[in-house]
């Protein structure tokens, strides 16, 4: 997996986590550490990838999305 | 029995507001003559103060256990270092592969676990700025910046999971030692608060 692939895929993984905190973190915390992070790794997959790459996003963050289950 | 009060004691509520919206204006006049609305009023400021008990904001130091297994974390961004320095003595793996957001690209590096502090203390501005992915075998921390980390760990024992959490908290001036396998730490105007 590249490497923009599999760092947009931890970006939305830490997105997750903080709705599970017990606290309403502030919105410049997630927009500037995970929102803006993921948004670059986004901007990567989309002038450099393949359909692969894309494909293996989608799966990466299904995968994220099943573990809160 | 309590339960049953309770069910009764919302269906009256729901009822009583149900006819106060069907009253007409003449009818609630008379209503409002005939009741006390201090003790409605001072529900209502009880509700206020609830809301200002809200945790917003970015605490001082957070750990917590993550629904896949692993922690989340925000660390002061003077420690993030330090903590992440200890990691490989717990996770036990033999390659590591880190990742260093450097003018907006991932800069590669694998290295030894010996190797492993110098690698972090010279890139450490951009750890702690920008961002870093570290593999420890089959698990993984991600940080966009600013201590903000999330720590993958892929065969997630409940033991070491304690301890990495009890480690990064000592770091950081606290200590607690977590017993169960799901909790959460965080300090609030340099007050520990743990949940178990």
């Amino acid at each position: 997996m590249k490497n923009e692939v599999k760092a947009a895929i931890a970006f939305f993984r830490v997105m997750i986590e903080h709705t599970q905190k017990g606290y309403e973190p502030s919105p410049p915390h997630i927009l500037k550490r995970m929102i803006r992070p993921l948004c670059s790794e986004l901007a990567k997959i989309e002038q450099r990838g393949t359909k692969n790459d894309a494909w293996d996003f989608v799966e990466g963050l299904s995968a994220e999305c099943r573990r809160l289950r | 029995m309590s339960r049953r009060k309770e069910d009764l004691g919302s269906v009256m509520a729901l009822a009583f507001s149900e006819i106060l919206r069907r009253m007409s204006v003449e009818e609630k006049k008379i209503f409002a003559q005939t009741v006390d609305l201090t003790e409605l009023e001072e529900l209502k400021i009880a509700d206020v103060a609830a809301d200002e008990k809200r945790r917003v904001g970015d605490p001082k130091f957070y750990v917590g256990t993550t629904p896949g297994g692993g922690l989340s974390l925000e660390l002061p961004v003077d420690k993030v270092v330090e903590c992440i320095e200890t990691l490989p003595a717990f996770l036990s793996s033999t390659q590591i592969k880190l990742l260093i957001l450097g003018n907006g690209e991932w800069i590669e590096f694998f290295c030894s676990e010996s190797d492993f502090p110098d690698i972090l203390r010279k890139h450490t501005q951009s750890i702690i700025e920008a961002g870093v992915m570290i593999d420890f075998d089959a698990s993984n921390l991600v940080s966009g910046g600013g201590g903000c980390i999330s720590l993958d760990l892929k065969k997630p024992s409940p033991e070491v999971t304690r301890e990495i959490a009890g480690k990064f908290l000592e770091i950081c001036g606290f200590k607690h030692r977590f017993r169960k396998d799901e909790f959460s730490a965080v300090v609030w105007k340099d007050i520990l608060e743990v949940t178990e």
